[in-house]
C-alpha cells in the first residue's frame, strides 16, 4: 500500500479518536504538531491502527516512531 | 556557585571571553575544564564521582551499541541501569530506605536492639539530573534511536556542561550531540539573547521567588497560629514562588548556554495557565516529564495496551510516583506524585462529561474556570510538596479551613512588592499564551520597547530584588 494511502487512512483514525475533523497529517507531523494528540490518547490511536490493519507492533518499534512518516513506514513493513 | 551570585557572573564572563578567544578546535576542551572548575567549586570530591560516572557510561554506551544479540544487549542495559540507579539510591535514598526497613522490622519485633546504619554523606548537587540524562542516553542507544558517542570529550561535555549541570534541564542526546558537531562562531545576537534571558531569570528569582519566600516562610513556620486566610494566601503565592524560582533558574541556565552558542531544552511553557492537569504536566519541568513519558510511561502503557485504559492508569501511577520520589526521599514527595496520578486518572474518566459541559458554556468562561481549577489543584498539591512530613501538610490544609485570626501580610510594602512582581511576570505570560503579542524573545519585535523593558527590569531587580535569598528550591533535588 502506498504511503499516501496509509497516511490518508490513519488521518481518519486520528480524526475519529481525537474527535477533531480539522486534523491534517503528513509524514513529518509529530505529537507536538497536533493539539489534541498526547501520550494519553496515543495508545488508543495505536490500538485502533493495529485493529484496522490487523497487525501487531513490537514495543521497540512503537517506542522509536518519531513522526507519522515512521508510523506509516512501520505499517507498510508489517503489510508486506 | 549560585546562579545569582556575583562569582557566577564573573565566572560566566571569563568563560565566555576565553571560549571565543580560543581557536574553535580548543573550545570544547575549554568548556570541559570550565565545567569541571564550576563543579569543583561546589565540592572538589564530586568531580571524582562524576568522572567515574562519565567513563563508565561512555564505555557501556558503546558496548550496548556493539551488542547485536538480545541477551548481551539487555545485560549491558541492565548493568547500566543497576549502576546508575545504584549510585543515585546510595547517595539520595539510602537513609530513607533503611529507616523505613527498620521501622518495618520494628513493627514485627517489639524489642529491636539494632541501630539504624545511617549514611552521613552529602548528596552531590545535580546527581538526579545528570543520572537521568545519562540513563536516557543509554536507553536511546539500546532502542537503536541514536548511535553511541565515540568522542569522549563530547560525551564529557554532554554530562558536564555547566549551565545545565546542577539543576538541568535534563538534556537529550539527540538534541545536544548534533550541536557539538557544529562549528560555533561568535555571534553577538547569542550574547544579547542570552543576556536578556538571564535578566528575565534574575527577575523571576530575585524579585518574585525570593520576595515571596520571605513572606511564605514566616507564615508556614508559624502555621498553627496563622489564620486560614493567611495560610491560603501564602499557599497560593507558593505556587508562583516555585514556578518563578525554578523557571528563573532555567532562564539563567538557558541564557548562559546561549552565550556559548548552545540551545538547551525549554523546561516551562506557561504552566500556570494550563487548562487541565495533563496540559500542566506537558508545560511544567518539561525535561523531566517528557523523560518520564518516554522511558517509563510509554513503555508501560504500550506494552500493556491490551488492557485498555487500565494500562494508562498503571502507567500514570508508576510515572508520578517516580516523579514524586525523584524530588527527594520523603513520603510527602511520594504523596505529591500519587495525588497527581489520581487527578490525571480522574481527568481521563471525566473527559466526556467535561466536553459536554464545555459545549453548554461560554468557551472563554469555561477556559477561565478550567485554568483556575487547575491552578487550585496544583496549589493544594504543592502544600504537600513543600512540607517535610505528611502531617505537616495536613495541618496547613486543615488550618486553611479552621484557623481563625487576623490576616497577616507583614508590611504593606511586602505585599506590594510581591504583587508587582507576580503581575509583571504574568503580564509577559498571559498575552503570549493568548497570542495577543509576539514571543518575549522575538528579536524583530519593537526594538526600542524591548530594550527599554529590559533596562527597566534591571533597575527594578536592583531596587526590589532580594540579594541574600539563598538557594534555589530545585538545588535540593
Amino acid at each position: 500500500m502506498a504511503s499516501e494511502q496509509i497516511i490518508k487512512e490513519i488521518t481518519s483514525i486520528f480524526t475519529r479518536i481525537l474527535e477533531d475533523d480539522s486534523i491534517s497529517l503528513n509524514e513529518h507531523t509529530t505529537i507536538n504538531d497536533v493539539d489534541a494528540w498526547n501520550s494519553l490518547n496515543h495508545i488508543q490511536i495505536i490500538t485502533a491502527i493495529e485493529k484496522h490493519y490487523k497487525i501487531r507492533f513490537e514495543l521497540n518499534e512503537l517506542l522509536n516512531f518519531k513522526n507519522v512518516g515512521d508510523l506509516s513506514d512501520g505499517i507498510q513493513k508489517k503489510l508486506k | 556557585m549560585l546562579f545569582t551570585s556575583i562569582v557566577y557572573f564573573l565566572f560566566l564572563g571569563i568563560s565566555v571571553l576565553g571560549y571565543y578567544l580560543l581557536p574553535s578546535k580548543f573550545r570544547h576542551y575549554f568548556l570541559i575544564i570550565a565545567s569541571a572548575v564550576f563543579y569543583m567549586y561546589v565540592k572538589p570530591s564530586y568531580l571524582l564521582l562524576i568522572a567515574v560516572i562519565i567513563i563508565f557510561n561512555y564505555a557501556i554506551g558503546i558496548q550496548i551499541e556493539k551488542s547485536s544479540g538480545g541477551l548481551r544487549r539487555s545485560t549491558f542495559r541492565s548493568l547500566n541501569l543497576l549502576l546508575n540507579l545504584g549510585i543515585l539510591i546510595f547517595f539520595k535514598y539510602w537513609n530513607f530506605l533503611i529507616e523505613n526497613v527498620f521501622q518495618l522490622i520494628g513493627l514485627f519485633s517489639a524489642k529491636s536492639t539494632m541501630s539504624i546504619p545511617f549514611l552521613d554523606v552529602l548528596l552531590p548537587i545535580g546527581l538526579s539530573y545528570y543520572i537521568f540524562q545519562i540513563i536516557g542516553y543509554n536507553m536511546d542507544i539500546y532502542r537503536g534511536a541514536i548511535k553511541a558517542e565515540r568522542n569522549i570529550f563530547h560525551f564529557s561535555l554532554f554530562v558536564l556542561f555547566f549551565p545545565k549541570l546542577l539543576v538541568g534541564p535534563i538534556e537529550r542526546a539527540n538534541r545536544f550531540f548534533p550541536q557539538l558537531k557544529k562549528k560555533i562562531v561568535f555571534r553577538k545576537e547569542n550574547i544579547i539573547e542570552g543576556g536578556k534571558r538571564i535578566v528575565w531569570g534574575l527577575f523571576k528569582k530575585l524579585v518574585v521567588a525570593d520576595r515571596i519566600s520571605i513572606y511564605h516562610s514566616s507564615v508556614v513556620t508559624h502555621a498553627q497560629t496563622q489564620s486560614g486566610e493567611t495560610l491560603l494566601f501564602a499557599s497560593l503565592l507558593y505556587t508562583f514562588q516555585v514556578y518563578a524560582d525554578f523557571s528563573g533558574y532555567t532562564d539563567i541556565a538557558l541564557g548562559s548556554a546561549k552565550m556559548f552558542g548552545y540551545d538547551l531544552m525549554e523546561n516551562f511553557k506557561r504552566p500556570l495557565l494550563a487548562k487541565n492537569l495533563s496540559e500542566f504536566w506537558r508545560r511544567w519541568h518539561i525535561s523531566l516529564s517528557s523523560w518520564v513519558n518516554d522511558y517509563i510511561f510509554n513503555p508501560i502503557v504500550l506494552k500493556h495496551r491490551n488492557w485498555g485504559n487500565r494500562s494508562i492508569y498503571l502507567g500514570l501511577f508508576v510515572s508520578f510516583v517516580v516523579i514524586g520520589f525523584w524530588h527527594g526521599a520523603t513520603w510527602s514527595y511520594v504523596l505529591f506524585g500519587v495525588l497527581q496520578s489520581l487527578a490525571l486518572i480522574y481527568e481521563i474518566l471525566s473527559r466526556k462529561r467535561r466536553i459536554k459541559i464545555s459545549k453548554r458554556m461560554n468557551r472563554k468562561l469555561y477556559n477561565a474556570i478550567s485554568i483556575l481549577l487547575t491552578f487550585l489543584f496544583v496549589t493544594c498539591s504543592l502544600i504537600v510538596f513543600q512540607s517535610a512530613t505528611i502531617s505537616e501538610a495536613m495541618n496547613i490544609i486543615k488550618g486553611i479551613f479552621v484557623n481563625k485570626g487576623p490576616f497577616f501580610y507583614d508590611k504593606p510594602s511586602t505585599l506590594l512588592f510581591i504583587l508587582i512582581g507576580c503581575t509583571i511576570m504574568m503580564a509577559f505570560e498571559i498575552p503570549a499564551e493568548f497570542r495577543l503579542m509576539k514571543s518575549r524573545y522575538s528579536v524583530r519585535s519593537n526594538w526600542f520597547t524591548q530594550e527599554l523593558s529590559y533596562a527597566f527590569m534591571i533597575i527594578y531587580i536592583l531596587l526590589a530584588g532580594v540579594f541574600d535569598g539563598g538557594q534555589f528550591i530545585y538545588f535540593a533535588f
